[in-house]
């Protein structure tokens, strides 16, 4: 046997012990996952190229709290660059009076997402801007006041002009905030460079975690391709967050929201806790599940999971390694088991995690432009 | 008599100690089990410096209630130099103090909001007390207390408060982090913090960005000052006994 034939030898009894092995079951049980890899270029449609002054109008309105009804709340302030482009609280303020019960998540690297919420309630990153920006626990405004706000302001005008060649609309808006977050991406991680040939990216460490990441602890049979997701709905057993439990302005938002779907009393009122997906398909099968979240960027976008429950990278490999917490729904998916996962194991997850984020992308926050002075026919019609 | 030079919404253009809560959490974990006793100590006089390394403003427009808070924009993090650098509001804290003087701690703090302003923007406190809250604007404000555990942060309280002259108190209790940032969820650039520490070496600096901490043991201390819009930065101060030392932190060349 020569030496290639050797090596190509033991590569393969080495692939069957593992396949062999108790904890690889849960993922080879499902179809050969995507492998990871380094972020491609990233997605534009052809009908709405990045320009600048695209790319800065959509800057200044995602920055811009007079898109929202009480003129207090940008998309910002719940996707914060100072805060990993999400708001760093386990579960998202809301709307003023309001207090949501899920977690913000980040803007970072959306752009290449085709499913976005954290129950896939939208398709399309303008869909997710007019979605949260018109939502009664988030921008809450009337997208015709919105537009009528963006007509007084000449910097807006001028911009929508330059690159729409119309007024302000709040159709253009969401194209021009979905731009600008789509030049919002992250791919200098320590995994990308090694991946894309750098050896020395990743310590021996991290290397490890990535090693368990696809055998043992079996983390890529949803974690899996560039974004490392597979953008899949999943009960996992995550606990509810005491915060949830213990406040009622949280569970009257979920519950508000719930009605809204038009799910009836008798069914929300046995939910003890999210039910997630099943918000948008209203079948029992998705009670409970959430959509797979992306992994990159993971150090900067604490706490973790729908409810933010987790504050830390080792909390939730103690968790997984723990097979997940109880369900309240029925639904848990069968990949979640003990892991049986050593310290040392524990500790290389968790330097893999970390290896998945590159440089902090910190933006300082644009001046946004005043108001103009209009200036109605006061003294004239039927105004006189 | 100083002349000040306001250096509103600054920040620092340097990553070492870039703002980061994080690090910031770090450097102010204390040692949790503080031993009162008798002191025949010395003192700290000193004073924390920012170099010229800053960078641009960070300014939120105000774009609601302009009759009661005011027109333009407004700085959520102020960095406010004296003529000689000297930063104002600057907590600074000695690091891992295991015992040293009584500490007689106040149970009850007070925080104030006035023409869309917290007052006060920084102030220390023990790990637990009450916080009494007093919104003297006749417009809703939304006061919503967090927790900054690492990079994540938790809600501590969230309270709307409608009426003008409403007073509200809530008992406060940090699990797992020091610092506690305060916002106005209706009022987004409104912003104060408070830092927890569990024993009485603590002070907060002047509008000439200087600081005394008294009755300190005899021995060499790490001197941690931190400001929500700079970070941290850090020194070694050497205390004799019956005498004073000086300390100088510096944020940036």
């Amino acid at each position: 046997m020569n030496p290639r034939s050797a090596v190509f030898a033991l590569f393969t009894v080495g692939i069957v012990a593992v396949l062999l092995a108790g904890p690889m079951r849960s993922v080879h049980a499902q179809k050969q996952p995507a492998p990871l890899a380094a972020l491609p270029a990233v997605p534009v449609p052809p009908d709405q190229p990045l320009t600048a002054d695209r790319v800065k109008l959509g800057e200044l309105l995602f920055f811009d709290p007079r898109l929202s009804g009480d003129g207090s709340i940008g998309c910002v302030d719940c996707h914060d660059p100072k805060k990993g482009w999400g708001d760093g609280n386990a579960l998202s303020r809301g709307y003023p009076g309001t207090m949501h019960w899920r977690n913000s998540q980040t803007v970072v690297n959306s752009a290449y997402l085709k499913n976005f919420f954290w129950g896939s309630g939208s398709s399309t990153l303008e869909a997710q801007a007019h979605s949260a920006a018109t939502g009664a626990l988030a921008g809450n405004i009337q997208p015709r006041l919105g537009e009528e706000r963006m007509k007084q302001i000449a910097v807006y005008v001028d911009l929508f002009q330059r690159v729409y060649g119309e007024k302000p609309s709040w159709e253009k808006a969401m194209l021009a905030i979905a731009a600008y977050e789509r030049k919002v991406t992250s791919n200098d991680a320590p995994f990308d460079r090694f991946v894309r040939g750098d050896r020395t990216a990743m310590t021996a460490g991290q290397q490890r975690g990535r090693t368990l990441f696809e055998t043992k602890a079996g983390c890529i049979a949803c974690h899996n391709g560039a974004l490392l997701t597979d953008e899949q709905h999943y009960n996992i057993g995550v606990p509810p967050n005491p915060e949830f439990v213990t406040n009622p302005q949280r569970q009257i938002a979920m519950r508000e929201r719930i009605r809204g779907k038009g799910i009836p009393e008798q069914v929300y009122l046995k939910f003890d806790r999210d039910p997630g997906r099943y918000l948008e398909t209203k079948k029992d099968e998705d009670l409970g599940k959430f959509r797979t979240p992306p992994l990159r960027y993971l150090t900067y976008t604490a706490p973790y999971m729908h409810n933010g429950v987790f504050f830390t990278l080792e909390e939730v490999v103690d968790f997984y390694d723990r097979g997940g917490d109880a369900d309240s729904f029925g639904t848990k998916s069968d990949l979640i088991t003990p892991l049986r996962l050593s310290g040392q194991e524990k500790a290389d997850l968790v330097s893999f995690l970390e290896s998945l984020s590159g440089t902090e992308l910190r933006h300082e926050r644009p001046t946004l432009p005043p108001y103009g002075v209009l200036e109605f026919p006061m003294t004239s019609g039927t105004f006189k | 008599m100083l002349s000040r030079r306001d250096m509103i919404g600054a920040s620092m253009g340097f990553a070492a100690c870039g703002g980061s809560l994080a690090l910031a959490g770090a450097a102010l974990a204390q040692a949790s089990s503080y031993v009162p006793g008798a002191v025949i100590g010395g003192g700290i006089d000193g004073i924390v410096r920012v170099g010229d390394n800053l960078s641009a403003a960070e300014q939120i427009i105000i774009g609601k209630d302009n009759h009661i808070c005011g027109e333009g924009h407004a700085t959520p993090d102020p960095v406010t130099l004296s003529d000689e650098r000297g930063l104002k509001n600057a907590v600074v804290m000695i690091k891992d103090i295991a015992r040293g003087k009584p500490w007689a701690k106040r149970e009850r703090f007070d925080i104030v909001q006035e023409k869309c302003v917290f007052h006060p923007y920084i102030q220390f406190a023990p790990r637990s007390f009450e916080l009494s809250i007093l919104n003297k604007d006749p417009v809703l404000h939304n006061i919503h207390a967090y927790e900054i555990i690492g990079r994540a942060r938790r809600t501590l309280f969230n309270i709307a408060q409608p009426q003008a002259n409403q007073v509200d108190r809530h008992k406060v209790a940090l699990t797992r982090g020091s610092i506690i940032e305060i916002d106005c969820d209706a009022h987004n650039w409104m912003s104060a913090w408070i830092v927890t520490s569990d024993h009485p070496y603590v002070a907060v600096t002047d509008s000439a960005g200087r600081f005394a901490i008294d009755d300190v043991p005899a021995g060499e201390f790490e001197l941690v000052a931190w400001h929500p819009g700079l970070g941290s930065m850090s020194t070694r101060a050497k205390v004799a006994s019956k005498a004073r030392a000086a300390a100088t932190i510096s944020f940036g060349a």
